[in-house]
């Protein structure tokens, strides 16, 4: 936890839920753990409002409570929980590649809420499908909603233990049985299915209304209240993982050794524990077999591309044994030291130029070197390859190690080693990383303060719009006129603008993932 | 009476042969020899004789006395050292003896010092009048910009001296490896394309994309952007730092094929990196030289950036 993390955590808390959740959080996360007094006296609001605010925040797993043992509550915070909102877009995505338009849907209604039933995420998406006038009925939408708890996206949250002595409610741990967070509940769907019947029936009925009486009727007749889903964070992270590995390989041998990448890892989830270092081992055979036939793949182009894929430097895939016609596995820990490594390159090629790369990859490759068995390794004259050395040594992305060869350590007869320390390099990359986040997180909110007005007024103008059905096409130019031609350029610019941002964001989201793993699987064993 | 002159007679023939057998001696073992060896040969000559004959074969130049640890040694001089300093004093001959022994890695102006003990001054004049004489000349050398070496002027200076192929004048010519290490990638990079074309299996693809070191050499000496003769090996130099700069690949296979019976082929490819480019250099912070700076309400701060201000005009 640093502070450009905290720095971060507050903006994308305030972003979401208001001033008010952003003091709380901070205020929980600077003390690591507070009951409930503290909160309202040092944050100054009141006891009404905390509770409400802490509610939802505990509503979307960024705080979590526990009874102390001298009785009273705590609650805590954690970073990690605050920072996956930046993966939000990465994880509908995933959604609506793997599963479809449907499915993005109910990911995305799961992570607007937090929680939810099952049967309350089919109510929602299947009103916004018909409002899209989408043709998939209620079994549909059910019927994508299982896949992803089969293929564990979403999860359920642990249910309450009725336990009348504590003064907090507990959570049932299913420690003995994991396979509990995702069986699929019994959910009566006919009270769903007859109720969009009725939407369709009394459209102009007051929206929200109805809405509030056909959830009251849900939850009435579905039968799995109490049962909350909600999304799984490591299974969407585990996801990104697999395709950064996909994407490497696709770009450093082909499209085609991706595809068998790829196919290697889904059958490796089924088989490797979430939190393993390297995948199981895997047969030449299984891997054959499960590859889709119409790639094309003959045995012997497949046995070709898994020997290039091991035989290449960058450590991917590893043969383990020779059985079943080969066995193959995943390290992630090397596979993310190399992709890691590839990050850190890139920052000094780019902003040190492709001499010192040459240096630093010098370094990374053979270990320890003096700074003349640099100048000739690199053929980088003496007075430049000092320059860069040091100016490496400056920003610390270079170690030097001293080694006398009399106990006095003078510095004539000493050996200065320059070496790197690839973790310490990870993490202040990361903070950087964290930080240029902030940065372009900080200007689009700004972008956005300054052009409010004309933003308010165009969104103004489309409501106007929309809210009258039947327009004529004259009126229609009538009402966009009302936005001035300098300021519909403005607005494009504005567009163009964020566009830009949020997609720099997203790619700082890669950055930050790849040295995020690295770190995680450098410290396990 | 009539003895000792008879005696006085034979001196002089025996003279000469003692200095004869004395020089095949030191013709036959051409490490020089020690007195122990003379007197082994010819115990028939006392000690006074022996050292009249060195002393004559010293004073005509024929053998040398050098010290070895605590011995003297003796050893046959070199016929044409006599021709080179001709007319050089016995000091100018020991500065030529000192150089000749450095061979062609050159000797510095101290250590010629310290080996001859003279003053400083008298080999400074001694050694320029040698260059004059163009017997010797001076070289500098790369490994220390302002240290000169001194070598006979016939021989051909030694790679440490000069650096090898990338130095003209103790320079390090860093421009000219930059485009022998441009050209090497470049034909690497075609290598790679031509496989990719020929769309056959993964493996040949592979394998024909790798070019040894010697296929790499033949097409940059034809391409004559080199003014100096370059060898295999200096290529391989070239490549290698192509290595570290994560351009390319080696792979070293036994050498089957090789022509010239060397036991191993190194063999090398260009390679496409892992990523593009990382997320943090496609965003203004990334080059940013006051990012340390950068704070919000800070004098540089995220909202009033110029380059995030120019990068989302652009």
């Amino acid at each position: 936890m640093s502070l450009e993390q905290i720095k971060l955590c507050s903006f994308i808390l305030r972003e979401h839920f208001g001033e008010v959740a952003e003091k709380i959080v901070n205020y929980l996360l600077r003390k690591g753990s507070t009951s409930l007094k503290p909160l309202t006296t040092e944050c100054g609001f009141t006891l009404d409002k905390v509770k409400r605010c802490l509610a939802a925040l505990i509503q979307h797993g960024i705080v979590t409570f526990s009874q102390h043992k001298a009785g009273f509550v705590e609650y805590f915070a954690s970073v990690d929980n605050v920072l996956s909102y930046l993966f939000f877009p990465q994880y509908i995505n995933c959604a609506k590649t793997l599963f479809g338009d449907e499915s993005e849907l109910i990911i995305e209604e799961l992570l607007h809420q937090g929680q939810l039933t099952m049967s309350g995420t089919i109510n929602r998406v299947t009103q916004r499908l018909a409002q899209a006038e989408s043709s998939q009925d209620v079994y549909g939408v059910r019927d994508k909603f299982v896949d992803l708890i089969k293929t564990q996206f979403v999860k359920q949250c642990p249910l309450l233990t009725p336990d009348s002595k504590a003064r907090s409610p507990a959570f049932a741990e299913d420690t003995e049985n994991p396979e509990q967070a995702f069986t699929v509940p019994q959910v009566d769907l006919a009270g769903l299915v007859k109720r969009k019947r009725k939407i369709s029936d009394d459209e102009n009925e007051d929206h929200a209304r109805k809405k509030r009486k056909l959830e009251n009727s849900a939850a009435e007749k579905c039968g799995d209240e109490g049962i909350y889903w909600t999304i799984n964070h490591a299974r969407f992270q585990q996801y990104l993982r697999d395709q950064a590995i996909v994407t490497a390989v696709s770009r450093k041998v082909d499209v085609r050794a991706g595809e068998i990448i790829a196919c290697f890892l889904r059958i490796s989830e089924m088989k490797t524990a979430s939190e393993s270092i390297s995948t199981n081992a895997i047969t030449y055979n299984e891997i054959f077999q499960s590859l889709p036939k119409e790639m094309g793949i003959t045995r012997q182009i497949l046995d070709q591309y898994l020997r290039i894929i091991v035989e290449d430097a960058s450590d991917f895939l590893q043969k383990t044994g020779d059985s079943g016609g080969g066995m193959f596995a995943i390290n992630f820990q090397r596979a993310f030291k190399h992709l890691c490594q590839a990050h850190v390159q890139s920052v000094i090629g780019e902003k040190y130029g492709s001499k010192c790369l040459r240096v630093y990859r010098l370094l990374a490759m053979k270990g320890h070197l003096e700074q003349k068995q640099i100048e000739e390794m690199a053929m980088i004259p003496a007075k430049e390859a000092k320059e860069m050395l040091y100016s490496l040594f400056d920003e610390q992305l270079v170690t030097i190690k001293e080694v006398p060869k009399t106990p006095d350590h003078a510095p004539s007869r000493t050996f200065y080693l320059f070496g790197i320390q690839l973790n310490q390099v990870a993490r202040m990359l990361l903070q950087k990383t964290t930080k240029a986040m902030l940065n372009v997180c900080l200007r689009r909110a700004h972008e956005t303060q300054q052009h409010r007005r004309l933003l308010e007024k165009q969104q103004r103008m489309e409501a106007i719009i929309a809210s009258m059905e039947n327009l004529e096409e004259e009126q229609k130019t009538e009402i966009e006129e009302m936005v001035t031609p300098a300021e519909k350029a403005q607005l494009s610019k504005i567009k163009k603008m964020t566009h830009k941002l949020e997609q720099c964001e997203s790619q700082l989201c890669d950055t930050m993932f790849v040295m995020e793993m690295y770190i995680k699987y450098a410290h396990m064993k | 009476m009539a003895a000792q002159e008879i005696q006085i007679k034979r001196e002089p023939m025996e003279e000469a042969e003692l200095d004869n057998r004395i020089i095949e001696l030191c013709s036959e073992i051409p490490k020089g020899i020690t007195d122990a060896v003379i007197q082994n040969d010819m115990p028939q000559f006392s000690p006074q004789e022996r050292v009249m004959a060195i002393n004559r074969l010293l004073s005509t130049n024929k053998v040398c006395l050098l010290k070895s640890g605590s011995q003297l040694i003796y050893k046959l001089k070199d016929p044409d050292v006599g021709n080179k300093t001709k007319g050089g004093d016995t000091q100018e001959q020991i500065m030529y003896q000192i150089i000749e022994d450095a061979g062609n890695k050159g000797i510095w102006i101290r250590d010629i010092r310290t080996k001859s003990n003279l003053p400083m001054t008298a080999v400074n004049k001694l050694v320029k009048s040698l260059e004059s004489k163009k017997v010797i000349k001076a070289v500098k050398s790369v490994s220390a910009s302002k240290k000169k070496v001194y070598m006979l002027a016939s021989l051909e200076p030694d790679r440490s001296v000069t650096g090898g192929a990338w130095y003209s004048d103790q320079d390090f010519e860093s421009e000219f490896v930059e485009v022998l290490n441009q050209q090497c990638f470049n034909y690497l990079e075609q290598r790679v394309k031509l496989a990719r074309e020929s769309n056959s299996e993964p493996m040949t693809q592979r394998n024909a994309s790798f070019a040894s070191s010697s296929d790499v050499w033949k097409f940059i000496t034809e391409l004559g952007i080199s003014k100096v003769s370059l060898a295999v090996e200096d290529i391989e130099t070239i490549l290698d730092t192509l290595i570290y700069d994560g351009k390319v690949e080696k792979s070293i296979v036994a050498g089957g094929g090789a022509a010239d019976g060397e036991s191993q082929v190194k063999l090398y490819r260009a390679i496409t990196p892992v990523i593009i480019n990382t997320g943090l250099m496609r965003s203004p912070c990334g080059v940013c030289p006051v990012f340390r700076e950068c704070h919000e309400a800070g004098i540089v701060s995220p909202s009033t950036c110029l380059y995030m201000k120019d990068w989302l005009d652009a």
